[in-house]
């Protein structure tokens, strides 16, 4: 049986003032899992992760890490958690090596090449010495990000790990998420707004919306569960419609389609899209444009979030 | 025990390396040698008017030129600014966090929260210390090089036991400023908070209940020949005491959503 890194029973964050940041959220994380949290501004992310590291505390509900209940002083507990909530922070006078020595130490990581060895996996070589008020952002963030591995955790926490660093730099921390995964078995808890980020790294997503949980899948559940439709063009778009509706289909515009296309959602066309073109033809309006769309995380997350919205009258 | 020592280091590193313990070392250095160029100017009135200095108000604001005006009126100002330069010191030890945003890097480690706010309170109770020890020594350097007359041990003594008498009442009140960084998240509060304590300090002076007032009886502990009741010591401690006890009561209970 798997272990369960992460669980949550019914958490849920009331402020004062009234606002429901989180309401009865269940999450489940698996050992080596990569976890994409994803939600809109102001969903509950960050409350989630903050009730995870003990940093607030659920009105209701409860948190587990590695099968032990989370409060503010399970010191044995943040042995085997890095984290990083929201943006990168560190003592802008102190260097980056010794903002990691005080990381270090606070950690209470005893192998004291930690530090040497968190600065080369991030590449922070060239800025050891430097103070860091003096950092770019990029470079803030590769140092939040070693400081969150500095004692080699079971389980990293991370808010927006790919802020403020270049495109060759998220593929750098993409490549390191997934190897600390694959070869160490780290489980990683990732929030990001970069969608397509989330769709290549992680291996379940779950989607936060207005405090609720509005889908927990794994990444494969979720690519069978993405919309999918196969896109018809013709000469004669009228004459395609009413072939495919003789023949049993419900022809759709495609939206946002220049120029215009036809949409099919059936599975019998999905799966043949062949038989498709072939009853065009037959029809006398064969097509000139067919194939089979997929809606991608980020249209999905789009879709589901204004699902989710409550309708005006 | 290695937590508490993890956290000391973290601390004075960090204070190490702030400008901001340097810079209230030179502000209170400040009283001293003002009152230590008034003496001067009422010492030679003659040079200090060549070159255009304010002898009448000089002469108003010292009596004689001497070790014993000269220390009672430091004393005397050191109280109050002392006491800013140590609000100063602790608001930043605290609020600092807030305000650089790194509170939650010293969340969710296995260094235990009531280890940091030792080390905090240990760390900004030395910088006050060595604060008040530079204010002293500033001191005598001052009078030393204007030249007063009438420095004798007894004299030398009694300074020094009255400033560190009002730095220990100021230290064991620092941790009401250090609950007041740590709630108002940030420096700017507490520091705040010190300036308007001292205004109010001076009401309840004028009204008598001095004694009764924990910052009015540290104001005054370091005048000359002020006598410190055991009651108002009590009242001291114990406001020191409720302060760190609800400091680290804040630090374990409440959300930390900075």
């Amino acid at each position: 049986m798997s272990e369960l890194v992460v669980r949550t029973v019914g958490l849920s964050k009331r402020y004062r003032g009234g606002v429901l940041a989180l309401d009865r959220a269940e999450l489940r994380i698996e050992r080596a899992e990569i976890y994409g949290f994803l939600g809109l501004n102001g969903a509950g992310k960050t409350t989630a992760i903050r009730m995870l590291l003990g940093m607030i505390s659920p009105t209701a509900g409860h948190a587990e890490l590695f099968g032990r209940r989370v409060h503010a002083e399970a010191t044995g507990l943040w042995r085997r958690v890095g984290h990083l909530v929201e943006s990168a922070a560190a003592y802008p006078g102190l260097t980056v090596r010794e903002n990691l020595e005080v990381a270090r130490r606070l950690q209470d990581a005893r192998d004291r090449s930690a530090v040497d060895r968190a600065i080369e996996k991030l590449g922070l070589g060239e800025y050891a010495g430097r103070p860091a008020r003096t950092l770019s952002l990029g470079n803030l963030q590769r140092l939040a990000l070693a400081r969150t591995m500095l004692h080699d955790p079971e389980l990293l926490i991370l808010d927006e790990p790919a802020n403020g660093l270049d495109p060759a730099g998220v593929v750098e921390i993409r490549e390191l998420l997934r190897t600390l995964s694959r070869e160490r078995g780290t489980t990683v808890l990732m929030s990001s707004h970069i969608l397509t980020e989330v769709d290549r790294l992680a291996t379940r997503i779950g989607i936060v919306h207005r405090g609720r949980m509005i889908e927990e899948q794994s990444a494969d559940e979720l690519e069978q569960r993405r919309n999918r439709r196969l896109n018809i063009g013709a000469r004669d778009l009228g004459a395609a419609g009413a072939a495919l509706r003789k023949a049993g289909f419900d022809p759709q515009p495609a939206r946002d389609a220049d120029p215009p296309l036809l949409e099919l959602r059936e599975p019998r066309a999905l799966d043949a899209p062949d038989s498709v073109a072939k009853l065009l033809v037959e029809a006398g309006v064969p097509p000139t444009h067919l194939a089979v769309a997929q809606e991608d995380l980020e249209q999905h997350f789009m879709r589901l979030t204004a699902d989710a919205e409550p309708r005006n009258a | 025990m290695r937590g508490l020592a993890a956290a000391f280091y973290a601390e004075a590193l960090k204070a190490r390396r702030s400008l901001v313990p340097w810079v209230v070392g030179v502000f209170a250095t400040l009283p001293p040698v003002m009152l230590g160029m008034m003496m001067a100017i009422k010492k030679h009135p003659d040079d200090a008017q060549r070159f255009g200095l304010l002898t009448v108000k000089s002469r108003l604001l010292v009596g004689a030129v001497d070790w014993p005006t000269f220390l009672g009126l430091v004393g005397q100002t050191m109280g109050a600014m002392g006491a800013i330069a140590f609000a100063i010191l602790t608001a930043w030890v605290f609020g600092r966090e807030f305000a650089d945003r790194t509170c939650r890097i010293m969340l969710a480690t296995p260094t235990r929260r009531s280890s940091m706010i030792l080390a905090k309170t240990g760390v900004a109770a030395m910088w006050c210390l060595l604060l008040a020890a530079w204010m002293i020594a500033a001191s005598f350097a001052v009078g030393a090089i204007v030249g007063m007359p009438g420095l004798a041990w007894p004299i030398a003594r009694d300074t020094v036991a009255l400033a560190g008498r009002a730095a220990l009442l100021w230290l064991t009140l620092m941790p009401v400023t250090a609950l007041i960084a740590s709630v108002g998240r940030g420096y700017l509060l507490p520091i705040g908070c010190a300036l308007a304590t001292m205004i109010v300090a001076q009401f309840v002076n004028a009204t008598g209940w001095a004694p009764w007032f924990p910052w009015c009886v540290a104001i005054t502990s370091g005048v000359t020949g002020t006598h410190i009741t055991a009651a108002s010591l009590a009242i001291v401690i114990l406001t020191g005491a409720l302060g760190m006890a609800a400091t680290l009561l804040w630090w374990e209970r409440s959300d930390q959503t900075a």
